[in-house]
């Protein structure tokens, strides 16, 4: 085959092209065998290859589509740098997220048991704990109150009651309160477990990179 | 057994070349081929892909009685060229990293 020849089938077989863009190439290689010379004719057709795959590595550069099979030569493995590690997880997440979330629902009847029962021994520790401040003031005042009324009448009396209240406002400062912010405190940190656990199911494996 | 090369790579050293000096097809190739056996077939589409992309821009000069067509490069070429340089030295650094001594993490 010779140079004529070759171009000849290339302009064929670049028939799907606009004109413009087949002239463009057309043009690019009759210089380019022009600047070769004539005496490196054949080494640059070994070079170019098959005139039919040449114009489908062309076509397919131009977006058109060829279905004569694929030429592999620009399926090499990329020098473009591993994606950042957040892209990874962002996009490990999508996925992630979804069967997470299909398993949960899935799941439903047997963690809302265990979830309602933890919740439910939460909520009777705190009712507990204000039922029992909420005596203890009431009884204190009372008391306080009731004692004051009946020193005039039974002394005694009125110093055993107004003794009880002392008791209960001791009780109270001592004990009570301090046992209160203990209790809110881990429910809070409870809370807070529970939410950072839910996060990090939903976030994968590493924080940033 | 060679390392075979990418398109990206390709862009790169097109880029490279043209923005040394304005220059016309057959020169890249031989420039190119200075770093690695590509056949002349790789080469229009990569040129034609450049120029679409607005990174490459073409101007005819006659030379002995025909045309021959200049390849320059343009800014969004030139800030593309710039890319894959950092690109390309970040890689290069991460592979010589494992190639020599068997890669630290």
């Amino acid at each position: 085959m010779n140079r004529t020849e070759y171009l000849k089938v290339l302009e064929g077989k670049l028939n799907p092209l606009p004109q413009e863009e087949r002239q463009s190439a057309i043009a690019y290689y009759n210089e380019f065998f022009d600047d070769a010379g004539i005496e490196n004719e054949q080494a640059v057709i070994a070079s170019l290859g098959n005139p039919e795959q040449l114009a489908e590595s062309i076509l397919k550069e131009s977006g058109v589509i060829s279905t004569a099979g694929e030429s592999n030569k620009y399926n090499n493995a990329t020098f473009t740098p591993p994606p950042t590690k957040g892209q990874a997880i962002n996009n490990n997440n999508t996925s992630r997220n979804f069967w997470i979330a299909v398993l949960l629902i899935v799941s439903f009847p047997v963690w809302i048991g265990f979830v309602g029962g933890v919740f439910g021994v939460l909520v009777g520790i705190i009712a507990a704990a204000l039922g029992i401040t909420l005596a203890l003031c009431v009884v204190a005042v009372v008391f306080f109150v009731v004692g004051i009324i009946k020193m005039f009448m039974y002394p005694l009396i009125g110093v055993l009651f107004i003794g009880i209240s002392l008791v209960c406002f001791g009780l109270l400062i001592l004990a009570v309160f301090p046992l209160l912010k203990i209790i809110f405190k881990v429910i809070a940190s409870a809370c807070k477990g529970v939410g950072s656990l839910i996060a990090s199911l939903f976030r994968g494996r590493g924080v940033t990179a | 057994m060679g390392l075979s090369i990418s398109s990206n790579l390709l862009d790169a050293l097109v880029l490279s070349v043209v923005r040394n000096e304005d220059t016309y097809g057959y020169k890249i190739t031989q420039e190119i081929r200075n770093a690695m056996d590509i056949s002349e077939s790789t080469l229009y589409p990569v040129l034609r892909r450049l120029q679409k992309d607005d990174c490459l821009e073409t101007y005819d000069m006659s030379y002995m009685g025909r045309n021959r067509r200049y390849y320059k490069i343009t800014q969004k070429g030139i800030l593309t060229h710039e890319l894959y340089k950092k690109e390309w030295q970040s890689y290069k650094s991460k592979i010589d990293n494992i190639i020599s001594d068997g890669g630290e993490i």
